[in-house]
């Protein structure tokens, strides 16, 4: 699975996070069907499964906090309400059921594409991506975040060490010495932009982005994935509804 | 007469913000010469750097190979002038080794196969291959050096310019990195604090300071001047201060 196309499994990723998304949210069967199939091809992947269990965690509290402010937001049949003050805060039938729907969907989604980065390099899924017609400026704009990313963020380690290793000054400070460094994080950034680009017109970069031409694709990924498409289809049909 | 790779007629430069970098250079650099420039910091070695290839344009002429540097031979200029910067993170942007050494080739459209070929050759010379699908960001210091020799080398240059090509190097990979320089056929100009590397490398060097050249000359009387040498915050290199070899 490592060494399926990238371009394949991102469509394969999209359509499977599609049929997700808009299964309704009371076909249980068909929830458990692409939770045995999503684990399935974990298992064939080999990526340890704390792995992705991390990742999804790590982007659950965003959807967690939004999808707990339904119960209370929907209207409908009550199921139990506390009264405080002029305020009634009621839990319905239907906002809860929204809760479930938005927390199984967005957590079967994210171990979707936990698992398409788990088995695909970035650089690889970069080019999947440009090849499926994603705009080349986006790739581009992905690819030095991707490379630069570690140097800013190395950068900023710096500063702070050598910041710690001089300041004794009370914390009221902190903020101003804080909001210079990150003006120096600016430059510095900026200053290392300009480096690149000149180094990138010494090579004969002259605005134009050149990609190289893709291989063909071959015929077992492109069985791979359709039948992973295929078996989340199955799923969402078990589920009875369609 | 056959024209020489560079020829600098008069060139001053000052950055945007008003700092004048260099002052009337006048320099001639024959074919498949080795030159030394050394200097101060602040000097404007590294400045004189980039307008060998025109990605700094000052007032003045910079001819390479008979050429004039200007946007309309930009794109041969590139390619006939390569440029090795100090620091490897700015000329390594992309993820993998392999589409940072293919970078320059792509550039110039040469069709599948030669890019690959020309990737493959690059990184032998420097003795990296097998590196194509690594990390830029996780090699070490003196890979992303080499790294940066290649992607260079495969645009295949006339001429090479390098600043700082021995610096941050233990001196093990110091001496490795030398040797490729040895081994490349090319026009080179080096741009350097380790005068060692221009006895050993370079017959004729250049003494930049303050943004002008103060004088050039056969390199063991240049270096071996120890009232120059301090004048300008130099040291006579060792092996020549210790008498002849
Ligand atoms: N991007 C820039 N903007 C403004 N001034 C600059 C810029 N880069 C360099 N300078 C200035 O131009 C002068 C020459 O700098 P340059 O980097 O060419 O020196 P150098 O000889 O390479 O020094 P070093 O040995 O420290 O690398 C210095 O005074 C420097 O402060
Ligand atoms: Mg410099």
């Amino acid at each position: 699975m490592h060494r399926t196309d990238a371009r394949v499994k991102c469509v394969a990723c999209v359509c499977c996070v599609l049929l997700i998304v808009t299964t309704p949210a009371t076909a249980v069967l068909s929830f458990t069907g692409y939770a045995l199939i999503l684990l399935a091809l974990l298992a064939v992947s080999r990526v340890p499964i704390l792995h992705i269990v991390r990742r999804t965690l790590a982007v659950m509290p965003f959807v967690l906090l939004i999808a707990a402010c339904l119960p209370f937001i929907k209207r409908g049949e009550v199921m139990w309400s506390v009264a405080w003050g002029g305020w009634t805060l009621a839990v319905t039938r239907d906002g809860l059921r929204l809760f479930w729907g938005v927390f199984v969907k967005s957590s079967l989604s994210i171990f979707c594409v936990a698992l398409l980065t788990a088995t695909t390099r970035f650089d690889c899924l970069l080019r999947g991506m440009e090849s499926l017609r994603c705009p080349r400026l986006v790739v581009m704009l992905l690819s030095f975040l991707y490379r630069y990313a570690f140097l800013f963020s190395d950068d900023l380690m710096r500063m702070l060490r050598a910041k710690r290793s001089r300041s004794f000054r009370p914390a009221r400070s902190e903020a101003r010495i804080l909001a210079g460094m990150l003006g120096m994080l600016f430059v510095r950034s900026y200053e290392r932009a300009e480096r690149v680009y000149l180094a990138m017109c010494s090579r004969g970069f002259d605005g134009t982005i050149v990609t190289p031409g893709r291989p063909a694709l071959g015929a077992a990924d492109l069985a791979l994935s359709g039948g992973v498409i295929a078996c989340f289809a199955a799923a969402r049909l078990a589920g009875g509804i369609w | 007469m056959e024209s020489p790779a560079i020829e600098i007629i008069s060139l001053s430069f000052s950055y945007p913000d008003g700092v004048p970098a260099l002052h009337d250079i006048n320099l001639n650099v024959a074919r498949g010469e080795t030159v030394g420039i050394v200097g101060p910091n602040g000097a404007g070695k590294s400045t004189l750097l980039m307008h060998l290839n025109g990605v700094l344009r000052g007032k003045g002429t910079v001819r390479v190979m008979g050429l004039d540097v200007n946007d309309e031979n930009a794109r041969k200029i590139r390619r006939l002038v390569g440029l090795v910067f100090q620091d490897p993170e700015d000329q390594l942007f992309t993820p993998t080794v392999y589409e940072d050494v293919a970078f320059g080739p792509l550039q110039m459209r040469y069709p599948r196969e030669e890019i690959d070929r020309r990737v493959r050759d690059a990184l032998r010379t420097v003795g990296m291959e097998g590196f194509e699908r690594r990390s830029s960001h996780h090699l070490s210091f003196g890979e992303k050096k080499r790294v940066s020799l290649a992607t260079v080398l495969a645009l295949d240059p006339e001429i090479i310019a390098f600043d700082e090509p021995t610096s941050n190097l233990d001196p093990c990979s110091r001496e490795e990195f030398i040797s490729y320089l040895m081994a490349l056929p090319a026009t080179k100009v080096i741009a350097t604090h380790d005068l060692e590397l221009v006895l050993q490398l370079c017959g004729h060097t250049i003494l930049l300071s303050g943004g002008t050249i103060v004088t050039e000359g056969e390199t063991r009387e240049l270096l071996g001047d120890r009232a120059l040498m301090e004048k300008h915050r130099l040291r006579v290199p060792l092996s020549l201060a210790l008498g002849p070899r």
